[in-house]
């Protein structure tokens, strides 16, 4: 059972928020929160499940989380002042890099408060709490980064491996007819952004917005399938 | 630029496209959402209802300033406060929600606003500078999820307002040149 204290998400707990902070989340209105919300659970809903796979472990996050709920905490931190969104590392009106980093964060705490026994899970991410039971902090930069900590060292399932190759071969064959998609697949494969692609294949950064779009048209039919899987 | 990570293993390259979904538009996040098998209506009510419930939050609205709530605190009825403002229940409702492009809004439409609900001028002037918003209670009614429209200009609303009276329609549009 996860023993770590998990805030009711109507109990707003109010820090000092900057005053660009304030601006910025007062001009985003309702539509454009819900399209970055979307995009914040297919992001968090990804990461669990690559955690559920590469673990093997149940297909739930501890106490009741939910890859929503993970994105909803992180959103309540940034109106709160909990976690100071730094304009010169992510510039712009777009809340959403910073959230990422701090979905990151709360999932990898999410999995070492499971490893801590269940106790630091939704605490203040610098906040964690020994076997012992002795809460120390960690800094903020060693958070950000441990996230790979979850992944298994385990060998991977034989059964998953076969699935997830013959779903890759089904996905090269859904865009054979398009090179330029089967490039911009290998490479977000590879963890590249979509500017960082742009670069690679010597595109305009619309083109390569385009063919994400299409990419993206072609394989959702197969994403109910692979997801059931996982 | 970073290399690829050595972990890359089969379920990144299946996967890793999901990691880029910016700028998408609403409807195409929905349906990929709806491919994932999630329950898209029901996330967007219930998320709705949590960004209420945050930018209700004291330091986050200092001023809990709402044209038609301050209306209703000063005791006038929508229609009543239509009629001081010499505008007309579907322009304030428009203003109450910032579906009107601040810039576009006349200064004497400004000032007469400040003067009926008896605050500074400062306090609609920020109001009405956030960003829209749904209208309250108003999420998910209708079976098809909520599409917020653009913000509209002042005199485009006026010109298209149809219980407004021809009088204070001549009226309003006439601030166009002052």
């Amino acid at each position: 059972m996860n023993k770590a204290p998990q805030r009711n998400e109507s109990e707003i707990v109010m820090k000092e928020v900057a005053a660009e902070t304030k601006r910025i989340i007062a001009s985003i209105n309702d539509e454009q929160w819900l399209a970055y919300y979307h995009e914040l659970v297919i992001y968090a809903e990804r990461k669990c499940r690559r955690l559920y796979w590469k673990t093997d472990g149940p297909h739930a996050l501890p106490g009741g989380n939910t890859p929503e709920t993970v994105v909803r905490e992180a959103i309540k931190r940034l109106f709160e002042g909990r976690r100071t969104w730094n304009h010169d590392r992510y510039p712009g009106e777009n809340p959403v890099l910073f959230l990422k980093s701090l979905i990151d964060s709360l999932v990898s705490d999410l999995v070492r408060g499971e490893e801590h026994k269940r106790t630091a899970f939704l605490e203040d991410e610098r906040k964690r709490t020994s076997s012992e039971g002795e809460t120390y902090e960690v800094p903020l930069s060693a958070v950000a980064d441990d996230i790979a900590g979850f992944r298994s060292t385990e060998p991977d399932n034989p059964e998953k491996e076969i699935f997830f190759r013959e779903m890759l071969k089904r996905m090269h064959e859904t865009i054979a007819d398009r090179p330029d998609l089967v490039a911009y697949f290998g490479y977000s494969g590879d963890g590249y952004s979509p500017a960082e692609i742009s670069v690679l294949m010597k595109l305009g950064i619309e083109k390569v917005y385009q063919l994400r779009k299409l990419l993206i048209a072609r394989l959702t039919p197969l994403v109910e399938e692979l997801l059931r899987k996982i | 630029m970073k290399s690829p990570k050595n972990e890359r293993d089969d379920f990144d390259k299946a996967t890793g496209w999901l990691d880029h979904t910016e700028g998408l538009s609403l409807e195409e996040l929905r349906e990929l959402r709806r491919a994932m098998g999630h329950d898209v209506k029901g996330s967007e009510k219930r998320f709705l209802s949590f960004l209420k419930t945050l930018r209700n939050a004291p330091e986050m609205n200092p001023s809990s300033f709402g044209i038609l709530s301050r209306a209703q605190e000063l005791g006038l009825s929508i229609v009543n406060f239509a009629n001081l403002t010499e505008l007309s229940v579907a322009l304030v409702t428009k203003l109450d929600r910032r579906l009107i492009e601040f810039a576009s809004i006349p200064r004497e439409v400004l000032k007469k606003l400040s003067e009926v609900l008896k605050v500074s001028a400062v306090e609609p002037e920020t109001y009405l500078q956030r960003g829209a918003a749904f209208a309250i209670g108003a999420e998910y009614k209708a079976d098809e999820a909520p599409v917020l429209p653009e913000k509209q200009d002042f005199f485009e609303a006026v010109l298209s307002d149809k219980t407004i009276s021809e009088e204070r329609r001549a009226y309003l549009l006439g601030l166009r040149s002052k």
